[in-house]
């Protein structure tokens, strides 16, 4: 079983059963969107996979490994969740050398858009430019599946088209599932689509198919 | 020598964690014993072992909750984060009482 594998996955708040059986599949070289309404349980499952939050059940495996916990799931899997999340009472350049192995963290140290935010502390860098930097961190990690929640979120058309390229481009060596309401990105760069419904995934072939199951306007 | 990295990983992802609370927590303890409101001697370690996981608590918890994920990434749960906080705090403050 290569890749990230993930399959009956079900969680439930309070009455509500929001993830009902699912399934989601991702192999290195792979970008898979998955789409869904506000609320449809998008960021539950990718916690999930993460391991951050628990479900009432599920099964995640890297390469045929299984992960149950946070601790397995690092160095393996690796999340970005909606907010910003490097802490900022340190430098760019300390968080680099902690997050990354140290010829990954000279590498993206070297890196044009970086260079000029070593010396700054993480709350010193915008909006955009603390994205594109938890991005790049996670893509340069050693982890080879990255989960990457509503990475657009809040920002301008400029940094949305640079975190586009940074993203396809990492996706030679990586497995990327990628969530966010700005479809048209979603579908930009992603090799297979999902939607999230009703608690089930559904594969999507073409926008005809998020028109019929009722996520985009006919 | 994967073994090795984990652990200085693991050692300077909690350094980066604590900077943020010892030096608070430890400046707060010396003030209250400094002002009167706990005893010079053993008030500052005490104060310490309260205070410390109340900076973690309203520093993480309560004030940037989503900065987890920075050392959830790193392979650290909260749940080591907590366990840490309090066995430092109560060694810290332990140290201090004995001085």
């Amino acid at each position: 079983m290569i890749g990230l594998h993930v399959d009956s996955v079900i969680k439930v708040f309070g009455e509500r059963q929001i993830l009902n059986d699912i399934f989601i599949s991702c192999k290195t070289g792979e970008i898979t969107g998955l789409l869904g309404r506000n609320g449809s349980g998008k960021s539950t499952l990718l916690k999930i996979i993460f391991g951050s939050i628990p479900a009432e059940h599920k099964f995640v495996a890297v390469d045929g490994k299984k992960v149950h916990s946070l601790a397995e799931a690092s160095g393996l899997i690796c999340y970005l969740p909606q907010q910003n999340f490097l802490p900022d009472h340190v430098k760019v350049s300390t968080i680099i050398s902690c997050f990354l192995k140290p010829a990954a963290a000279n590498d993206l140290k070297s890196r044009k858009i970086v260079k000029p935010w070593l010396t700054q502390y993480a709350k010193q860098l915008s909006g955009g430019e603390r994205r594109i930097l938890e991005i790049l961190l996670l893509l340069c990690s050693e982890a080879a599946y990255v989960l990457l929640d509503e990475p657009f979120n809040g920002l301008s058309p400029i940094n949305i088209e640079k975190i586009k390229e940074i993203i396809s481009t990492s996706a030679v060596d990586k497995g990327i599932i990628i969530t966010d309401h700005d479809y048209r990105n979603v579908l930009d760069i992603a090799s297979s689509v999902m939607l999230l419904k009703d608690g089930h995934t559904k594969h999507i072939k073409d926008r005809n198919d998020l028109v019929r199951l009722g996520y985009l306007p006919a | 020598m994967s073994f090795i990295k984990n652990k200085k990983t693991t050692i300077n992802a909690l350094l980066i964690f604590y900077r943020k609370l010892i030096v608070p927590a430890l400046a707060l303890s010396l003030l209250l014993s400094l002002i009167g409101i706990v005893p010079m001697t053993d008030g500052i370690g005490i104060s310490f072992v309260f205070l410390m996981p109340m900076m973690h608590y309203f520093s993480y918890e309560a004030r940037d909750p989503d900065v987890y994920y920075f050392y959830y990434n790193l392979g650290l749960s909260k749940l080591t984060l907590w366990v840490t906080t309090i066995t430092l705090s109560a060694l810290t403050g332990l140290i201090l009482i004995v001085l």
